[in-house]
């Protein structure tokens, strides 16, 4: 501890302001050290013996030391108290440091000087860090973990199922964006080439809603089954959808219609039965 | 099972009563032209009731192919001959979706198998 001008000392305080683990220091106002506390010498490689009548900017040195920008300066000027966040150089390295900076005054109120207080803050900064990593680790793996969720989706939502010998069924289920309603259409198309399937029953019970979209969406796959020379069954049609499709306009006379599945299955069957009337196997499976 | 026509870009087979049409990959514009026209020569001379066009070989259909198709199937239909297409592969179909290009009053086929079973 140095000495102050204009107070008493008091051992006491003395041995209290050591013992602070954070730096402190008091400057005059022509930036003299009048007292440095051990930790502040400490943390710039000193005893506080050193630091004495010497300048605050010879000692302890941060980008803004001696310029305009001096805490201390800018503390006294507006009679404030300034806070911040800074670095401090120390054997050419850099510890980042919390500083805070208020006008020191006498009994009678004129600012003499100014106390300075500043802790290193490398381990907080560090645990910071590793806090916002762990964040983004976090976010990344989530969003990893949807990104799969929504290919499992898409793949779970459009299964082309073989109900028969030369019969597909692509049961559509929720709602069908283009994206979807591309990949079942090639799911279904490559299903047709593999299984050389002349039926296919796309079912729609399980879309809630139509629009006009969707409507083009489901006449497309059916269009597409036509051109690989399949025959599109559509079934599943709900009063809702139907009611909304005539609406639309939607142009469904080159579509074979059945109500359910099992009917368009029949209607398969029985076509299988009129191409091979001569195998009496199929007419025994039909009836 | 005898050659009808043989062309350096296509080829006409006829089977029974059933004509089978095979396109090169590379047919140009004016071969499909002649094709028409031998075509329509082969449905009368040999009184046949259907027309496959196999496009198995076809990796794309341009927009005048497709056009050129209907008109094949329009003419065989008035000769009284069913005009069917087999043979097209998910990717060609995907582009024509795509693309938006539309083949009408054409029948399409798995294969030459089912579409000689549609024919019989």
């Amino acid at each position: 501890m140095g000495k102050i001008k204009d107070f008493d000392q008091d051992p006491f305080l003395d041995q209290v302001i050591n013992a602070v683990p954070s730096g402190i220091f008091v400057i005059d106002t022509d930036n003299n050290i009048l007292m440095v506390n051990k930790a502040a010498a400490e943390m710039v490689g000193k005893s506080p013996g050193e630091c004495f009548d010497r300048k605050c900017w010879e000692v302890f040195k941060t980008p803004m030391c001696n310029t305009e920008e001096c805490t201390c300066k800018r503390a006294i000027e507006s009679n404030s108290t300034i806070r911040g966040l800074s670095v401090m150089y120390r054997d050419g390295k850099e510890i980042p440091i919390e500083y805070a900076a208020r006008p020191l005054k006498n009994f009678e109120g004129n600012i003499i000087g100014c106390v300075e207080h500043f802790i290193d803050i490398s381990e907080r900064l560090e645990k910071e860090r590793i806090i916002v990593k762990q964040q983004e680790e976090l976010l990344k793996k989530r969003e990893e973990d949807i990104r799969h969720l929504q290919e499992e989706i898409l793949e779970l939502s459009t299964p082309v199922i073989e109900v028969w010998d030369g019969v597909l069924a692509l049961p559509l289920v929720g709602t069908l964006d283009s994206h979807r309603a591309r990949l079942a259409t090639e799911r279904l198309l490559e299903a047709i080439e593999r299984t050389r399937s002349p039926f296919v029953i796309i079912d729609i019970t399980g879309v809630p809603t139509v629009d006009e979209e969707v409507a083009n969406h489901i006449l497309q796959t059916v269009d597409a089954a036509r051109l690989m020379g399949s025959k599109a069954i559509l079934t599943g049609i709900s009063p809702h959808i139907a009611r909304t499709m005539a609406q639309l306009g939607v142009d469904m006379r080159n579509i074979i219609v059945q109500g359910r599945m099992s009917d368009a299955l029949h209607l398969a069957l029985s076509e299988f039965v009129k191409q091979s009337s001569s195998q009496d196997t199929f007419k025994k499976i039909v009836d | 099972m005898s050659q009808y026509i043989i062309d350096s870009d296509f080829s006409i087979t006829s089977i029974g009563s059933v004509l089978l049409v095979h396109l090169n990959e590379a047919i140009d514009d004016d071969s499909i032209k002649r094709l028409l026209d031998a075509l329509a020569l082969a449905i009368v001379q040999s009184a046949s009731k259907g027309v496959i066009i196999d496009l198995s070989n076809m990796e794309v259909i341009d927009s005048y192919l497709a056009s050129k198709l209907t008109t094949i199937a329009s003419v065989a239909s008035l000769l009284r001959a069913k005009a069917i297409i087999s043979g097209l592969k998910t990717p060609t179909v995907i582009t024509l979706l795509e693309f938006g290009i539309k083949i009408s009053r054409v029948e399409f086929a798995l294969d030459v198998d089912h579409a000689l079973e549609k024919l019989m």
